[in-house]
Parts: structure tokens; C-alpha cells; sequence
């Protein structure tokens, strides 16, 4: 069959008529009830430096990237003085531009490990084990949930996965997250099952600190709430001790603490920081607000975050390990 | 790699930049595609690539001996033929059947004392696409010790015919004297030819993504519930769904498959033809999976006497047939139990003289609406995690509808969204069904452009989570 010219044109105009026609019209077909369609648009957002995407419909990247060491992750939690443990509470409420700024003031680098879909300790404590990482510190922040031993669904799959298969994955939503991104810009996605796109939290993480990054963030306000403890915390001494005496060995401090969230439990900090024998700190929870139920607001956050650094830089035994009198007394402007 | 990921946009690139340049250069385009096969096999699975190649070996070692034994030598050549089929059938055997063996004895024997094997959970990783080219393996070794090809003398040739990376994992099972002649000259790039392999492509991608997935996210949200609630619709509409799911996800892979062979210039044969238009269940099968319906004709039906034998004997051979068909899907129960469902239909049409249709236009109807409840029914089977939840979820669906009973579940409105879905299945037959009773002409190029853009905005705007293909796991 010959193929001139203009059949070549009279089949991309269709196409292109078709096409246009189509997208037009899709939105509007009244597939069920008017509630139950979402058009989704990716928001304009700016992408944070050093930071991969972490989060795309539903999978969390953050355990396999640490994992399998890829990227820069692992080298720059092996440089931290101070590492921060615990699920994505930790790195909203205690956010990146509040206490990455005050640690280097006292010329100290701190990374994260915490990981959303609710990722524990066991992940973290596996992780320096499996890097030999040597901080000074290393700090949970989270509520008695963080001490049950489990591992999170995305860790789960990522110790699953093989360093290859974990690269390739990884490149795989990486790439397809920048296509969605700048398609969904000019062209919305009809979601009519309720499997969304992004969540309320477009989120990336920083290579440089490990810190989670909301570009979009939910900008609803909903009050802090303070649960009754639990009767026992007993069950949640295995693995605390395990991670203290691992802790130890490494000739690290624990410390313990808390963000605050919808149903917060803090009962345990003071009977494990008893049972361990480690410093906690706890901020005041007045006037704070979560964004979604279980995460600070900004505001909150940076108000939380300064204080808990106030606080957990005068506790002794962090200006101990860090020889802060020390370096005080060389330079004031180091001074806690 | 799969088709919907974009490493394997990588692959065709580099597959359709290996076309260009290597000209009509045979050796240089089929090296690069064996190259590109393989690398795109280990890309997800290195470990399982030797087995690829073993079989390959296997196979071109047993071809050229049967070439060299002169057909005097009778026991000779059936005693090759036999080495081919006990390594390619143990290779399968053993990272197939083998956990499911062990289980099922323990299940039998546990209880009365008798030995079981000590690890009953072993799992056992199943190499991704080992049914697909073990049976093309198989099928080249005996066409070449029936004499229907001649044994392929270059192994490169012979490794690119078994894992040509469209139909690698997934099939159609291609057999050596449809492909291996292609090879032997690379025809020139048409433009016609090349669209129509972007076509297919488009269409496999719009079936996968958007029918598909989106059916197939209704189904895993609430199959659950529909085995274990009273019951009404639900169970029967996640039936049909499930059926529109298998059907465009396989279907949909195949026409990846074809489109990305035809536009380096292979073609791959069809393995659906619009199988719910089938009148009966001979007719289904020569409708569904082609290529394996085929396979199991040529290899298994005709070998244990086919239709010579008279009637028990045809009966039996053809229960055997649609029991090792089902059994190839998985090594499950569920697919033992689906496999019989079918060797029974098959057998009671044959009795009942209906197997080329039945004549009158009611009975005719009756028995079209009958084949196709069966097999949606009977896809209960396929879909469930056992045989009691199979039951369970068959059982509420005919009652559902036999009662009319409304869905009650706060799940209505998705289930009544997901028939929009099932849409473009019954289009996609009409169109079938116009072409076959003549009442329209073939797609034209302008009809399949129309279409073309109505199925890229649909992909870009109502793709759901890329699920992989249903396909892989056999």
C-alpha cells in the first residue's frame, strides 16, 4: 500500500482532532456521582537541591535508597555527629530548616534515617549495623509505636529487592515521577477508584541530611491531642535495650523524644529514658496544630523544633558527647 | 523488563536504533537482538538468564543430532527427542511444581503418618516466562524430529527465535517455522507496517492501562467481600470485570508484543480473536490464547490419538488436555479445578453434537450465552487464592443473580463506575463481529487514527497503578 503525503497528513490531523476531542471530553463524562471524580494537576513546586522524590502512589522510596546505600545517602549519614531515628512525624515536626541551620552553628552535621509508612527502629538500627555508621548521637524521636519490633511495609520490600533491582527501581519512579509531574501540569488525571496520584504531601528527601522535604503540604489545622498511656511499656524494652547496647558499643548516646500528633503518647519516654538510663527531651505541646491529623503544621513545627533543640542541646550528656564546653570556651560563639 | 515500564522504552530504542543502522545485515541485526533480549531478561531476573540458556543449548545440541541421525534410526531419534523433552519438562517440573508437589503430599500423606519432605513451604522462585519459551523450545525439537523444519544450524538464530524479548516473557508461543525464516533476510522498514505496529502498541498500552488496571483495582479492593458476603451483585459484576481484566490485560500484552515485533519487521502470530463472540466452547478455545490453545493441540491432543480413537477415548483426551492447560497455568488447585471446568464443557458439547454450534438461532443464542457464563464463572476458579474461595465467590455470583439481590456494600458506586470499563471490551467485539459478518470493511488507516487519539488521551489522563501483567506469573 502506498503512503503519499497527504494520507500521511489526513491520519495525524485525525489523530491530533481525536485527541484533542477526547481529552476535552473524558473529564466531562459522567462516569458515577460528580463527587466521587477527582482531577488531579500537579501544583507548580519548586525541587528542593540534592533531593530525590520519595513518595509515588503509595510507594515509599526512602527504605530502598538507604538500604542498598544508593546515592549520596548513606556517605553523608556516615559524616553525621547526630543522627535522627523515627517514622515522617520526626522530620515534619522537627523540620530541616530549623535544625540543620542550629547544628551547623555548633559546627555538628546531622542526618535522618526516619522514614514514612511508619517506620520503626528496628529499620534504623539494622541500617548503621549494615553501614557500620558511627555517630555520636543518635536521637528517636517518635511515639511508643517506633519501639515495636516490625519492620515497615517499604522496608520489607526493599530488603526484598536485590542492589540492581533496588537502582533500577528506583531510576524507574524517579523518571516516571518527572513525566507525571509535567504532564499532569497541562493535563489532569482522572481518578474516578480513589487510587490517587500524589497524597495531600508531594515529598522529596535531601541527600545532603536525609531530611523528608514537603514541597505541598495539606493546610488544614486540627488541635494536638494527648492520649492515656498505655498500662505497660514493658514490651517495647527489647528492642530499646538492643538498640542501646548496640549504641553502646558504638560509643554513641541515645536520646529520646517526641513530636506530637493526634493521639500522642509520651509515657514511654520517661519509662524507658528510667530503664535505659538516657536523656529525653519534651518539648511543650501548647498552641501546636498538626497539617493532616499526624503531622505539624509548619508553624508548629518550627516552633516545636526550636524548642526541642533548645532543650536537648543544654541536656549534659549531649554537651558531653559533643564537647560543647569544650569548643565554648575556645570560641563564644559556639556557646549553646 | 516490563512493556509498561520505561526501562523497556530503553530496550525498543536501542532495538529500533539496532534496525536502522544494522541495514539488511542479518548476522549484525540478529546478534544485537539476541544481546538485547538477554540484557533485557537479566535486567529484572540475572539469575534465572543461564536458564535460558541452557534450554537454548539443550535444544540446538538435540536439533542437530536429529539432523545428523538418519530417520532409519528410529530409536535413536525418539531417544534425543526424549532427552529434549525430560530436561525441558524437568527444568519446568522443577521450579513450577515442585512446591506444589511437596505441598500437596504433605497435605495427603501428613495425616497418616507417611514421609514428607522436610521444607513443606519451600518457595521455590519461578524463573519469569519459563512456560512461555520452554514450550517453544519443546515445540521447535519436535517439529525438527517430526521433519517439519529443518534443524537450525546457527545457535544465535535459534537463541533470538526463543528469546525475542516481545515474546519472551509472555508470550504468543511462537513456533520455529513461523519465525525462523524472518531472520533470514531483515525486510526494509515500510512506513504502513510501522504504524501498524504503533498501533498495536497503543492499543496493548490503552487495554493494559486503562481497562486493565483500572478493572483490576475495583477487583482486588473488593474480591474479598464478594467471597465472603451474602449474596448479590457484587460477586457476579466482579466476574464480569475479572473476565474484562484477564482479557485486555493479556490481550493487551500480546498487542505490545506484536506491535513492537512488527516495527522491527517480525511478525508474531495473533494469539485473541474477539473470543466472546465464541458460540461454543471448541470455538472459545480457538479463540483465547491461540497460540497455547494450538500448542496443545499439535503437542499433547494429537500425540495421545486426538480424534481417532472413538468417543471415551477423545473424551479422556481431551479432559487430559484442558487439565495439563490448566494445570500450566499454575501450579494451584484452583487452576486444576478450572482446567476440569472446561475439559467437561467440552466433552458434554461434543456429546450433545453441538461443537460446531448448534443450528437453530434460539438454541444457538441459549448455548453463545451459556459458553460465556461458564468461562466468566469459571474464572472464579482462576482468580481465587484456593478452591473454597473460588466456590464461595462462583456460588454468590449465581445466586446474586438468580436473586437479584442489590450490592449492599457502601461499594456500589465504584462497581457501578467499573461497567464503563468493560465498554470498550464489548466495542472492541462489536467491531470484531462487523468485520466478520461483513457488515463493515476492515479498520482503515483514518478509523484506527480516530482511534489512536482517543486511546492516547485515555492512557495519559485514566491510566491506573501500573500493575504487572497477569500473564507474567505463568
Amino acid at each position: 500500500m502506498r503512503c503519499g503525503p497527504r494520507k500521511i497528513l489526513a491520519v495525524a490531523v485525525t489523530f491530533a482532532a481525536s485527541f484533542l476531542v477526547a481529552t476535552n471530553l473524558l473529564p466531562r463524562l459522567p462516569l458515577g456521582p460528580k463527587s466521587a471524580q477527582r482531577l488531579e494537576s500537579i501544583p507548580h513546586f519548586e525541587v528542593p537541591r540534592d533531593a530525590f522524590f520519595v513518595e509515588t502512589m503509595g510507594d515509599e522510596l526512602s527504605q530502598m535508597v538507604l538500604w542498598h546505600g544508593l546515592g549520596d545517602s548513606i556517605d553523608n549519614a556516615r559524616r553525621a555527629d547526630i543522627l535522627f531515628v523515627g517514622d515522617s512525624r520526626m522530620p515534619v515536626g522537627l523540620p530541616e530548616e530549623v535544625i540543620v541551620p542550629a547544628a551547623a552553628a555548633l559546627g555538628l552535621r546531622v542526618f535522618s534515617l526516619a522514614c514514612g509508612h511508619v517506620e520503626r527502629v528496628r529499620f534504623a538500627m539494622e541500617l548503621i549495623r549494615k553501614f557500620d555508621l558511627h555517630p555520636k548521637i543518635v536521637v528517636v524521636v517518635g511515639g511508643p509505636h517506633v519501639f515495636k519490633d516490625v519492620w515497615s511495609e517499604p522496608a520489607e520490600k526493599a530488603r526484598r529487592l536485590t542492589r540492581w533491582q533496588a537502582l533500577s527501581a528506583w531510576m524507574e519512579a524517579d523518571t516516571r515521577w518527572r513525566l507525571q509531574v509535567r504532564l499532569h501540569s497541562w493535563l489532569p488525571r482522572i481518578d474516578w477508584l480513589g487510587s490517587r496520584l500524589t497524597g495531600p504531601w508531594i515529598l522529596y528527601r535531601s541527600a545532603r541530611t536525609g531530611w523528608l522535604l514537603p514541597v505541598v503540604e495539606p493546610s488544614s489545622r486540627y488541635p494536638i491531642g494527648v492520649a492515656a498511656d498505655d498500662p505497660s511499656y514493658a514490651s517495647l524494652l527489647p528492642l530499646a535495650r538492643e538498640l542501646k547496647a548496640e549504641l553502646d558499643r558504638r560509643g554513641a548516646e541515645l536520646v529520646l523524644s517526641v513530636v506530637p500528633y493526634g493521639d500522642t503518647r509520651t509515657g514511654h519516654l520517661a519509662f524507658l529514658g528510667q530503664e535505659l538510663g538516657v536523656a529525653t527531651v519534651l518539648p511543650s505541646f501548647d498552641g501546636m496544630f498538626t497539617a493532616d491529623g499526624s503531622h505539624l503544621d509548619r508553624s508548629s513545627a518550627e516552633t516545636y523544633a526550636a524548642d526541642f533543640w533548645r532543650r536537648f542541646i543544654a541536656l549534659p550528656e549531649v554537651r558531653r558527647k559533643l564537647r560543647l564546653d569544650d569548643r565554648s570556651q575556645d570560641d563564644p560563639a559556639t556557646a549553646g | 523488563v516490563s512493556f509498561v515500564s520505561l526501562s523497556f522504552v530503553v530496550v525498543q530504542l536501542a532495538a529500533l536504533l539496532l534496525r536502522a543502522v544494522s541495514g539488511r545485515s542479518r548476522v549484525a541485526f540478529v546478534v544485537g537482538l539476541v544481546a538485547l533480549s538477554w540484557l533485557s531478561y537479566a535486567w529484572s531476573a540475572p539469575q534465572y538468564l543461564f536458564l535460558i540458556l541452557l534450554t537454548t543449548t539443550i535444544d540446538y545440541g538435540v536439533a542437530r543430532l536429529l539432523a545428523a541421525t538418519p530417520p532409519a534410526a528410529g530409536g535413536a531419534r525418539r531417544g534425543l527427542l526424549l532427552v529434549s523433552l525430560t530436561l525441558n519438562l524437568g527444568i519446568l517440573g522443577y521450579f513450577k511444581y515442585a512446591t506444589f508437589l511437596a505441598r500437596s503430599w504433605t497435605a495427603l500423606a501428613g495425616g497418616l503418618g507417611l514421609w514428607t519432605p522436610g521444607v513443606t513451604t519451600a518457595d521455590i522462585v519461578l524463573p519469569i516466562g519459563i512456560s512461555f519459551y520452554t514450550f517453544e523450545s519443546i515445540s521447535y525439537t519436535i517439529d525438527v524430529y517430526r521433519g517439519r523444519i529443518e534443524a537450525e544450524k546457527s545457535f544465535l538464530k535459534l537463541a533470538c527465535f526463543i528469546a525475542f524479548f516481545p515474546h519472551l516473557v509472555a508470550g504468543p508461543i511462537v513456533r520455529a517455522g513461523d519465525f525462523l525464516y524472518q531472520l533470514e533476510r531483515p525486510r526494509r522498514i515500510r512506513l504502513t507496517v510501522f504504524a501498524e505496529g504503533t498501533y498495536l502498541v497503543t492499543r496493548g498500552l490503552f487495554l493494559k492501562l486503562v481497562v486493565a488496571d483500572n478493572l483490576g483495582q475495583l477487583v482486588d479492593l473488593h474480591w474479598k467481600t464478594a467471597a465472603g458476603a451474602p449474596p448479590g451483585t457484587l460477586a457476579a459484576s466482579l466476574l464480569v470485570f475479572f473476565a474484562c481484566q484477564l482479557f485486555c490485560d493479556f490481550a493487551g500484552y500480546t498487542d505490545i508484543a506484536r506491535g513492537l515485533a512488527y516495527q522491527l519487521g517480525l511478525r508474531l502470530p495473533i494469539n485473541f480473536d474477539a473470543p466472546h463472540l465464541a458460540v461454543t466452547f471448541s470455538e472459545f478455545w480457538r479463540r483465547w490464547h491461540i497460540t497455547l490453545s494450538s500448542w496443545m493441540r499439535d503437542y499433547v491432543y494429537i500425540p495421545l490419538g486426538g480424534n481417532r480413537r472413538g468417543s471415551v477415548r477423545v473424551a479422556v483426551n481431551l479432559l487430559l488436555v484442558m487439565l495439563v492447560a490448566g494445570l500450566w497455568h499454575g501450579a494451584k488447585w484452583t487452576f486444576v479445578v478450572w482446567g476440569a471446568i472446561h475439559g467437561v464443557a467440552i466433552v458434554l458439547e461434543r456429546t450433545l453434537g453441538i461443537a460446531r454450534g448448534p443450528r437453530r438461532g434460539w438454541t444457538r443464542a441459549a448455548w453463545y450465552v451459556a459458553v460465556q457464563a461458564t468461562w466468566i464463572a469459571s474464572l472464579g476458579m482462576f482468580r481465587a487464592e484456593d478452591v473454597q474461595q473460588g466456590y464461595r465467590v462462583i456460588r454468590n455470583a449465581i445466586a446474586g443473580l438468580t436473586t437479584l439481590t442489590g450490592t449492599s456494600s457502601s461499594s456500589a458506586t465504584a462497581i457501578a463506575i467499573g461497567w464503563w470499563f468493560v465498554l470498550p471490551v464489548v466495542a472492541l467485539h462489536l467491531r470484531s463481529l462487523s468485520i466478520e459478518r461483513r457488515w463493515l470493511g476492515a479498520v482503515t488507516p483514518l478509523e484506527k487514527a480516530a482511534y489512536a487519539g482517543l486511546m492516547w488521551a485515555a492512557i495519559l489522563t485514566l491510566y491506573a497503578t501500573g500493575r504487572e501483567f497477569i500473564y507474567f506469573q505463568f
